[in-house]
C-alpha cells in the first residue's frame, strides 16, 4: 500500500534539518545519512549526501533528475562485480 | 571546474589490454543454439554491430586471435579430441557423436565466432552464433567469455575512459597529498563512485567535475579537490 498523500512524502527530520541549515548558509558539506527510505527533494539539489550501503557511505551528488526518489535507489547493497577489462565507460 | 584531459587514447606507459570483454554466456536459450549472454558492455546496443566475437573459455585476455573464416563457428573452433566442456549441462557427449563432426564441443581456446543473429532481451543479450545450432551445442558454451579485439571497442569521445584506464592511477589532491590508488570505479544509480584505497585507508570519491579535476593517463595521475566533509569520521 502507497504512504498517504496527506503525510507528504518521507525525509529524515535530522537530514532535513542539516539541508535546510546548509541553504541557509549556502554552505555545501558532505553529509553522511543512514536514511536511505529518505525521498530527495528540490532542496537537496546540488549537496552531496553520502547514503549508507551496509558497509559504507557511498557519495551520491544529487541532481535535479533524482528528486522523487529515494536515497537508497542511488546507493547499491549489492556490487555487480564485473571484470576489469569490461567495456564499461566512465560515465559522467 | 571542469576537468581537464591531457591525453586523447591510449594508456601510454599503462599497459593496454589486447582484448575486452563484452559478455559471458550464461545459459542457452531455447532449443534452436542460441544463448542468453549477461552483458558486460556499457553500450549493450553494440552487440547489434558484432559480426564476428572471441569466444573463450577463461576471462584472460586474447592476444591475437585471427578469425579463421573457413573454420568459423563454434564447431569448428572445437578441438577435434578432448575437448571437454567447461562447465555443466546435460553432457552432449550422445547428441555430438550423434551429429559427427558439425557438432560443437565447447571452445576449449579462444576462437574468433562469427555472430548469425542478436536480440535484447530483458536486460541480457541473445545471440546465435555460427555453428551452435542446438541446445546441446548452446550448453557446451555455458560460462564462456565473449571479447573484442581493443580494436573494435567502441570509441571514446572527448573526456571519455575505459574503466580499466582509469584502475590503478595515482590520486592525489591538488596541494600534493597522495591519497592512494584508485582501486575500483562504482556505478551507482548516480555518478560513479572511484574508490581510492591508501595508507589512510579507504576513500570514496565522486566522478563529478568539482570532485575529479584531472586525468592523466600518461602520468598515471589523477588530481582530486576533496569535498569538506568528505574525510569527517
Amino acid at each position: 500500500m502507497s504512504r498517504s498523500l496527506k503525510k507528504g512524502p518521507y525525509v529524515d527530520p535530522k537530514l532535513w534539518r542539516k539541508i535546510e541549515k546548509m541553504n541557509a548558509a549556502g554552505e555545501r558539506r558532505v553529509i553522511k545519512t543512514w536514511s536511505r527510505a529518505s525521498t530527495v527533494f528540490p532542496q537537496m539539489v546540488g549537496h552531496t549526501l553520502a547514503v549508507h550501503d551496509g558497509r559504507r557511505h557511498v557519495p551520491i551528488y544529487v541532481t535535479e533528475n533524482m528528486v522523487g526518489h529515494k536515497l537508497g535507489e542511488f546507493a547499491p547493497t549489492r556490487t555487480f562485480r564485473g571484470h576489469i577489462r569490461d567495456e564499461r565507460k566512465r560515465r559522467r | 571546474m571542469a576537468a581537464r584531459r591531457t591525453q586523447r587514447s591510449g594508456c601510454g606507459d599503462r599497459s593496454e589490454p589486447s582484448s575486452l570483454i563484452i559478455g559471458r554466456i550464461t545459459r542457452p536459450h531455447g532449443i534452436r543454439g542460441e544463448v542468453r549472454v549477461e552483458i558486460h558492455t556499457g553500450d549493450p546496443e553494440r552487440f547489434f554491430l558484432l559480426e564476428e566475437v572471441i569466444v573463450s573459455p577463461t576471462a584472460a585476455p586474447v592476444s591475437s586471435c585471427a578469425p579463421e573464416r573457413s573454420r568459423s563457428g563454434v564447431a569448428a573452433a572445437a578441438q577435434p579430441a578432448g575437448g571437454e566442456p567447461q562447465s555443466g549441462g546435460p553432457g552432449p557427449t550422445g547428441a555430438r557423436a550423434a551429429k559427427g563432426d558439425t557438432a560443437p564441443a565447447g571452445v576449449t581456446e579462444a576462437r574468433a565466432v562469427q555472430v548469425e543473429r542478436v536480440r535484447l532481451h530483458q536486460g541480457v543479450a541473445i545471440l546465435k552464433l555460427a555453428g551452435c545450432d542446438s541446445r546441446n551445442d548452446a550448453e557446451t558454451l555455458r560460462g564462456h567469455w565473449l571479447q573484442v579485439p581493443i580494436e573494435q571497442a567502441i570509441p571514446l569521445e572527448e573526456d571519455e575512459y575505459y574503466l580499466f584506464q582509469l584502475v590503478g592511477l595515482e590520486v592525489r589532491t591538488a596541494e600534493g597529498e597522495v591519497l592512494g590508488e584508485l582501486a575500483e570505479v562504482l556505478q551507482t544509480g548516480a555518478n560513479d563512485v572511484f574508490v581510492v584505497r591508501g595508507p589512510a585507508g579507504e576513500l570514496l570519491l565522486r566522478d563529478i567535475p568539482q570532485v575529479i579535476q584531472e586525468i592523466d593517463l600518461e602520468a598515471g595521475r589523477m588530481l582530486v579537490q576533496l569535498a569538506p566533509g568528505l574525510r569527517d569520521g
